[in-house]
């Protein structure tokens, strides 16, 4: 029942009129991104509703974009090569020979709903219309290149970009063992990327600025990256990074940071299953289970510059877990932190190193295959600006559901609730497709 | 008896007595048999299956007419050739346009030059080993030819299968070549008579 003049009233107006546009309008799904038209797939093979991916997808993104062992089986567009394979005996007294995509690799991705603020008596309401509209590429360029782009069409700024070189030691050392990554990029030590996240809103640890410059945990940066697979079940991430979001350094010093991470149990790192390997059959009947423990350690030690050319050295230590049991997926990061704190004060004190830490947990149920429940807690300590004095901590839940009606289109709900005084409430809704 | 008849009954005595005596007995042979399945490639096409036992060029006999790597619709056909030890390939150029044949191969390392069509040249391959093709002129153009050291070979076709016959009994070992797939030995035991299966699962 929608009550007139009322707040309330008018977010059901706006959630009512999302949700019958939804149901009336049949939209046709055979358009499919770019990895989905190269093998003619669904997105539900390597994602659980996109953007959040399924073992398997991970294992196609740590492979650099290719299902190994039987990548070529399930290419459905194949590759124009740029040479026969048989060019490799020639070389060095001839081209290496590559491919290039049969079609141009893009796809593209919007999204549009509204937002309620219930608490905010300026802006009650708002359409984010769009909240996201992005050009994105994704391909190989042959088998031991890749390379990923996405440029936001709202505005015409790049998210990321890089080029991925893959197992560059071939099988010396394993498939996937050393890889090398240069663009634009969202650091490693990030164990659940913003990019794949299911639900609207990211966690705050990620967001929110935290340091006196401009850190911020998840931002872009641009830099080089070695990555690499030790056996099917441990992960290594190295990388050193500009540390800014500006095209060039504003310090004479290189972010470096660092991840470590093992998973005991599921599917390899890789998309490698002993079990169906050796046993000829997978234990789990759902593409979206994978019953497993994945921890990880990371460490990110950088510089920034602040006004009048001062320095702030930014340190962060982080832990990651991960539970993933039938259709629960439990996952969180904890985030000490320390800078140096150039223009601290406190009382008697001066230029004493700033300390706290962020935190979340979220959980993921699948109820139905298109029907996945979120909840997510988070807490940061001293989230008031360290210049600013007396910190207060920031909590925060945030419960929402996504249901997918196409595997390339889905409405998601959400709700940020904060549990201060200070920052208000926000509902959304969204209407995502990518195609 | 007339005398005629008896040189007749004599003669014809004698030529069955030498006959019997000089006459060769028929080869004891098996034939194997098989189907390949290939993981990590489109089709099990073209898998090389050869045996591992090496004669020499004197006891492998040669063709009877030269193998023929035909160039046509800018692909060379077939995409794997095997051929014995000494053995001459014709490489006649039956497309529209001109073709410039080459190897890089230490095996056999030669190249042809750019000859238009209707033009057949010739090689020996005098040494075993894998002989890649390619063409200066299209990089897409490939193929191979395994030059080796047994007459006992086959290549799979689409489906997987392959026959090899007339192979003498005896213990052996048999192995495997594909420009993608990871190579295979196995040990096999062909009979007198009669064929054995040997089915290979390859890997890339």
């Amino acid at each position: 029942m929608i009550l007139r003049g009322s707040r309330l009233g008018g977010l059901t107006a706006v959630f009512l009129l999302t949700v019958l546009v939804t149901l009336l309008v049949q939209v046709d799904a055979s358009a499919i991104p770019a990895f989905a038209r190269k093998y003619e797939t669904s997105c539900t093979t390597c994602h659980v509703i996109y953007p959040k991916l399924n073992a398997y997808g991970e294992g196609f993104r740590n492979s650099g974009y290719r299902f190994i062992g039987n990548d070529e089986e399930l290419v459905k567009q194949e590759d124009i090569p740029m040479g026969a394979d048989a060019w490799k005996h020639v070389f060095p007294h001839g081209t290496w020979p590559g491919a290039l995509p049969r079609y141009v690799p893009l796809a593209i991705r919007g999204a549009f709903g509204a937002a309620y603020y219930p608490d905010d008596d300026v802006k009650d309401s708002s359409f984010q219309t769009p909240w996201e509209a992005s050009l994105m590429w994704g391909t190989t360029l042959g088998e031991r290149i890749s390379t990923y782009g996405k440029v936001n069409l709202d505005g015409g700024s790049l998210d990321r970009a890089f080029v991925r070189f893959n197992s560059i030691f071939g099988n010396t050392l394993g498939e996937n063992s050393f890889n090398v990554k240069l663009g634009k990029l969202e650091a490693g030590i990030v164990p659940y990327s913003l990019t794949r996240f299911i639900g609207i809103s990211v966690p705050l640890v990620y967001g929110i600025n935290r340091s006196e410059g401009d850190f911020t945990y998840g931002a872009r940066t641009r830099g080089l990256e070695v990555d690499g697979l030790l056996g099917h079940n441990f992960k290594y991430t190295v990388g050193m990074a500009n540390g800014s979001n500006s095209f060039r350094d504003d310090d004479d010093n290189k972010d470096i940071y660092g991840r470590l991470a093992c998973k005991i149990g599921g599917i390899g790192l890789d998309g490698y299953s002993k079990a169906l390997e050796e046993g000829g059959e997978l234990p789990q009947t759902n593409n979206w289970t994978d019953n497993s423990f994945t921890i990880g350690i990371s460490a990110y030690e950088g510089t920034e510059t602040l006004d009048d050319m001062i320095e702030n050295d930014v340190s962060r230590l982080a832990v990651d877990a991960r539970l993933q049991l039938g259709n629960l997926d439990l996952y969180g990061i904890y985030i000490d932190e320390e800078d140096s704190n150039p223009f601290g004060r406190e009382e008697g004190a001066v230029f004493e190193p700033w300390e706290s830490s962020v935190w979340f947990a979220q959980a993921d149920y699948v109820f139905l295959p298109w029907v996945v429940g979120y909840l997510r807690y988070e807490e940061l300590e001293d989230a008031i600006d360290p210049r600013e004095g007396p910190l207060e901590n920031l909590e925060r839940f945030v419960p929402g559901v996504v249901l997918a009606i196409r595997a390339n289109i889905k409405l998601t709900l959400e709700a940020q609730l904060y549990q201060d005084d200070f920052n208000g409430d926000v509902y959304q809704a969204m209407i995502d497709l990518a195609f | 008896m007339k005398r005629s008849m008896r040189i007749v009954i004599v003669t014809t005595a004698a030529a069955l007595l030498l006959g019997a005596l000089f006459a060769v007995p028929p080869a004891l042979a098996g034939d194997l048999v098989g189907t390949v399945t290939a993981r990590g490639v489109r089709s099990p096409e073209n898998v090389v299956i050869y045996f591992g036992n090496k004669l020499s060029p004197d006891e492998l006999p040669p063709p009877a007419e030269n193998p023929v790597m035909d160039q046509r619709k800018l692909t060379f056909i077939p995409h794997v050739m095997c051929v014995t030890v000494g053995t001459t390939v014709d490489f006649p150029n039956n497309d529209e346009v001109p073709h410039n044949v080459f190897s890089p191969s230490p095996v056999k390392k030669f190249n042809l030059g750019t000859y238009k069509a209707g033009v057949v040249k010739h090689v020996t391959f005098d040494k075993a080993g894998l002989v890649p093709l390619l063409c200066t002129i299209h990089p897409e153009m490939s193929a191979f030819i395994l030059v080796l050291e047994t007459p006992h070979w086959a290549v799979t076709g689409k489906d997987g299968t392959y026959r090899i016959g007339d192979i003498p009994a005896g213990s052996y070992k048999v192995k495997t070549w594909h420009e993608k797939l990871k190579p295979a030995v196995e040990k096999v035991d062909i009979p007198e008579t009669g064929e054995v299966t040997l089915d290979l699962a390859l890997r890339r």
